[in-house]
């Protein structure tokens, strides 16, 4: 008897430790062809076909990856939850966090925590390689740690700052707080000449979450249960844009990308957007009628300055659907080559997105050194806090709800009952949009 | 002859000032819906930067316009967007499903119109409520029939879900219930069926009428981007509005390719109006629908 039970001891014991383990224990990707939707096109498209061919043409397992343009990210959402209704999903997706946990609550993606850790397919001691900040974006607190993602590649929010216009004020350097970035906006407002403060993008709530964060908040509860909209720091970021907007240092842009003319035109000295935009602003600052002026970039203002600052982490990543054993593993594969060192210098060098692996620094060294915005922005990855939006299944109507009450505030709303009526509509559609 | 010609030349009118106001009206809304075209065009030859920052509303003023035209812009597009592909499928995509659209909105209307038969009032009003239905709710439902025949990344996935139309049914309805019951009586004592008499008598009395289905049908699948988007899965049958979406990316829009390839895009649609404004003004007043 006490040596039965010892037995059995022995096997639970085992089976607990190597049970994760085993869950790919026989799975064979040979041969097998797998689809891959994403949202690249034009030269970034072109690239990634190239280095699927790459990956077609040298792997071991002879694994063929279809990769398909599929539409800019809503239209790739669109199909996938069709795709996903008529169970007829491609094994690999370009996906949002939020949009992988809608998918998810339909059941219908892999947890890539299973390849990531597995001895055999997972990536091993290469983890620590990989920006943590980067991939445990993908980990979901509202599915209980699944991993529903991996990165591919990263941008964050930074500030964009004319030096010219800030230097013929007697500025030396980017405003590092809130403080110091409101005085230099009065500074440079001058209505003769149309010169103004901030370009201000109310129309995109990922401002309003980095600004929120770079002042020491959050707009999720960290163990996934609900959003938290109604804070100190929200308020202090409603308020004080719009005190930024009556005082006329800030400008609210018409439409979407419209801070680039400006920013272009030397008539703005801030604004803020993703580093995956830096060509469309060296783009804009080089047409400039009047010649190329001196910009540069530089952390969102913090609450107080430090060498730490707190910024958002942009972009997708890809998640895999569930189909067979054998093209999960396929895909995961692939997702494991193309965040190897080696391809993700060949896709920083073409896409300008930053790798997710800080061994390939030395891959990109020709790309530092040629552009100091681009090695201002992969040196500030490196020491900043990195953060993340919620990954919430529903975020995407949670971030419409934001920018509404962005607008309102900045229109003359009251600040207390706008953010009170956001958290109500927030919790409601976490409620219903939760797995 | 030239006596003749002259007698119909009509007289003169004096310009009065109510005739100024409606030609300065005319002129203002000429101008209205001219400018978002020049914009389109002189998007389409400037340069990345340009678009960014030359971008003055006004067309008489330099910023609206190039420093130097771009015309390589269209070669750009043409060639990056593989256009020549798109092209000949968003024309293939267009007729097909506008002949298809135009067998079963006439029959359906004929039947309509012209065949009491029991309930059809009921069904006609049936017909009619599903125009409040909006389109983004048939996505899944038309997926996932399209997936089940088999026709993922098809033509015909692309075509036969848009051959049928509530409101052409309506529209062409509208029409064939005014041509004169007498005309088809006529033809039944002549001993015409009902196929024949639509054949050979509504049919040919409904050209307008028809070409404003045509026309708008055209439009719409020419236009369309969401549902190619789901129902292909290659650029085999992808429509040019697809090729249009390669030039939107994360960090900002090639807006000068954009822009180019639009009037491409565009150019068909204006040609098809120039010659079928008249037939179609011309429906919309007989069969009485009012904007």
């Amino acid at each position: 008897m006490k040596r039965a039970l010892l037995i059995i001891s022995v096997l639970l014991v085992s089976f607990a430790v190597f049970g994760q383990s085993n869950a790919l224990a026989g799975v064979d990707p040979t041969g097998v062809t797998i689809n891959y939707w994403f949202q690249h096109s034009g030269t970034n498209g072109d690239a990634m076909q190239k280095m699927i061919a790459d990956f077609n043409a040298t792997n071991q397992w002879k694994i063929t990856v279809k990769g398909e343009y599929a539409g800019p990210y809503d239209q790739i959402y669109n199909k996938m939850v069709a795709a996903i209704a008529a169970n007829n999903p491609p094994e690999l997706v370009v996906a949002y966090q939020n949009q992988s946990a809608t998918y998810a609550v339909n059941n219908a993606l892999a947890d890539m925590n299973v390849y990531v850790n597995d001895p055999k397919w997972g990536v091993g001691k290469d983890l620590s390689d990989y920006f943590q900040g980067f991939i445990n974006q993908d980990v979901n607190a509202q599915f209980g740690g699944k991993r529903l993602g991996f990165p591919p590649n990263r941008s964050v929010e930074v500030m964009y700052v004319n030096m010219a216009l800030l230097k013929s004020v007697g500025i030396s350097a980017a405003p590092l707080t809130w403080k110091d970035f409101a005085d230099d906006a009065a500074k440079v407002t001058n209505t003769a000449t149309g010169t103004y403060g901030y370009a201000l993008d109310n129309l995109d709530a990922s401002h309003v979450y980095s600004f929120v964060v770079s002042r020491g908040g959050e707009i999720a509860r960290s163990d996934g249960k609900g959003y938290t909209l109604n804070t100190p720091q929200m308020k202090a970021v409603m308020s004080y844009m719009r005190d930024l907007v009556v005082k006329g240092y800030a400008h609210k842009i018409p439409k979407k990308y419209d801070d680039q003319t400006d920013f272009g035109n030397g008539l703005a000295a801030f604004t803020t957007s993703s580093t995956s935009g830096l060509t469309y602003y060296a783009a804009a600052v080089n047409a400039n009628k009047n010649g190329a002026f001196d910009w540069a970039i530089a952390p969102i203002p913090q609450a107080t300055s430090t060498n730490a600052p707190a910024i958002d982490l942009y972009g997708a990543s890809v998640s895999i659907p569930k189909s067979t054993p054998q093209k999960q593993l396929a895909a995961w594969l692939f997702v494991k080559w193309f965040s190897e060192p080696k391809q993700q210098a060949q896709w920083t060098h073409v896409s300008k997105y930053f790798p997710v692996r800080k061994s390939a620094e030395p891959l990109i060294k020709d790309m530092l050194d040629a552009d100091k915005n681009f090695a201002a922005a992969w040196n500030l990855l490196k020491t900043a806090n990195l953060k993340s939006e919620p990954p919430y299944a529903g975020y995407d109507l949670v971030r419409d709800a934001i920018t509404a009450a962005y607008s309102k505030v900045l229109d003359g709303a009251d600040v207390d009952a706008t953010l009170a009526a956001l958290q109500t509509q927030a919790d409601k559609l976490f409620k219903d949009s939760a797995p | 002859m030239e006596i003749e010609a002259r007698r119909h030349v009509p007289p003169r009118k004096k310009l009065t000032g109510g005739t100024i106001l409606v030609y300065a009206l005319l002129v203002v809304g000429a101008t209205v819906c001219i400018v978002p075209f020049l914009y389109m065009l002189a998007t389409s030859l400037k340069t990345v930067g340009e678009t960014i920052t030359r971008v003055d509303p006004l067309p008489w003023r330099a910023d609206f316009w190039p420093a130097v035209p771009q015309w390589k812009n269209y070669l750009s597009s043409w060639r990056d967007a593989n256009f020549s592909l798109y092209f000949r499928n968003s024309v293939l995509t267009a007729l097909i499903t506008v002949a298809g659209l135009i067998v079963t909105s006439s029959l359906a209307a004929y039947a309509f119109a012209k065949i009491r038969f029991a309930g059809s009032r009921v069904m006609f009003a049936i017909f009619v409520a599903t125009l409040i239905i909006p389109d983004s709710v048939y996505l899944i439902p038309n997926f996932i029939t399209i997936t089940k025949f088999g026709w993922y990344d098809t033509l015909a996935g692309l075509t036969v879900p848009f051959m049928a139309s509530a409101f052409f049914i309506f529209l062409l309805r509208q029409f064939f219930a005014q041509l004169p019951n007498e005309l088809l009586e006529s033809a039944r004592m002549d001993g015409a069926g009902h196929i024949r008499s639509f054949a050979s008598i509504v049919m040919p009395l409904s050209g307008a009428p028809l070409f404003t289905v045509a026309f708008l049908a055209f439009i719409g699948s020419w236009n369309s981007l969401q549902w190619p988007l789901v129902a292909t899965r290659t650029e085999r049958w992808r429509p040019l509005t697809v090729g249009l979406t390669t030039f939107m990316t994360e960090a900002g829009p090639q807006n000068q390719l954009r822009m180019a390839g639009a009037m491409i895009a565009v150019l068909p649609v204006v040609i098809l109006f120039f010659f079928a404004q008249k037939q179609f003004t011309e429906a919309i007043a007989r069969s009485g629908i009012k904007g």
